[in-house]
């Protein structure tokens, strides 16, 4: 996918285009409404992460544990149930500890644009997680994880903080560095 | 004037951007209801719609100065976004720690204060994205 107007971004995925051309296809281009519609939409999917930390504040996280002892009683997957128990509410503080910054980090990534893909991708590990312990529990509509899911994933494959984020200014950076660097080439993956 | 302009423009979106933010929440829009109190224009059933126009409003006027002071020099986008979050900072002084904390004695919570410096950060990352984009 194409997404740039600028020319130095259009260089970036000139292979992407080559590859499309070489197939018979055009690649697709997304405009910059397009583009600032999904970055308005990776901004309220940030805000709905940033929210949750609110029932669950430190030092306690007290509004987590009855989610995890529902996760327990109600998950779908053998044996998730017995690893809650045993494993993650004998330790809640430290699982609420890494819950709550897990998404305190999705938020701020999704907010503000800062290494998008790699923010997604850590929301589309915790919406796995919710989707596995509560999608069956009673009450709960199984689709508003699976929606979760489906969301994160579209923010996984799209690079959606170069427009109204900090990606813009992080992407040209890390994609002029990745030919030389390892490092870069993962970074610029994340942006 | 063009810069003025693009100024005024960009903090208008970007004050649209975090009133929307506001409004989305258990309320709705108890955050609103926050602002209007800040300038003490609450105590209506029009709380909420008051603390919307307000963002709007307050959002232009910061982005005016914005792009007055800008608009001298030619920013890269990177400097604009930049610049944008120092502006998303002088909102949070003036705004949440002036206004709302000091004048109006408001109490947050720590969610309340992360919420509150989020959303000003969030304000001038929009504005200094939109003047950097418009710019260029």
């Amino acid at each position: 996918m194409h997404i740039s107007s600028s020319p130095s971004q259009q260089t970036m995925v000139s292979p992407e285009r080559d590859a499309a051309s070489r197939v018979g296809v055009s690649p697709v281009v997304l405009g910059e409404p397009g583009l600032f519609l999904l970055a308005l939409v990776r901004i309220f999917f940030g805000l709905l992460w940033f929210q949750q930390l609110a029932w669950k504040m430190p030092p306690t996280f007290g509004g987590l544990r009855s989610y995890v002892l529902k996760e327990a009683a109600y998950t779908f997957v053998p044996g998730y149930s017995a690893i809650l128990k045993h494993v993650f509410l004998t330790r809640f503080l430290l699982l609420g500890a890494g819950v709550w910054s897990a998404e305190l980090l999705v938020g701020i990534s999704l907010l503000f644009g800062l290494f998008t893909r790699l923010g997604a991708l850590l929301a589309l590990v915790l919406s796995i997680q919710l989707f596995i312990g509560l999608a069956f529990a009673p009450g709960e509509w199984y689709w508003t994880y699976g929606m979760l899911v489906l969301l994160a994933l579209v923010f996984v494959a799209l690079p959606a903080g170069r427009r109204l984020g900090l990606d813009a200014l992080l992407a040209p950076r890390w994609y002029a560095a990745r030919t030389r660097h390892r490092l870069a080439r993962l970074l610029a993956w994340f942006v | 004037m063009a810069h003025l302009r693009r100024g005024a423009a960009a903090g208008l979106l970007a004050g649209f951007v975090v009133a929307l933010l506001f409004f989305v929440d258990y309320g709705p829009g108890t955050n609103l209801s926050t602002i209007a109190h800040w300038f003490a224009l609450s105590g209506s059933s029009l709380d909420k719609l008051v603390g919307f126009v307000l963002l709007l409003a307050v959002g232009t006027l910061f982005g005016l100065v914005f792009g007055a002071v800008c608009g001298r020099r030619r920013l890269t986008m990177s400097q604009s976004v930049l610049a944008g979050l120092l502006t998303g900072v002088v909102w949070w002084v003036v705004i949440v720690w002036l206004l709302g904390t000091i004048i109006r004695h408001g109490q947050q919570s720590l969610y309340g204060v992360m919420l509150f410096l989020m959303s000003s950060l969030l304000y001038g990352l929009v504005l200094g994205s939109l003047y950097g984009q418009w710019s260029g």
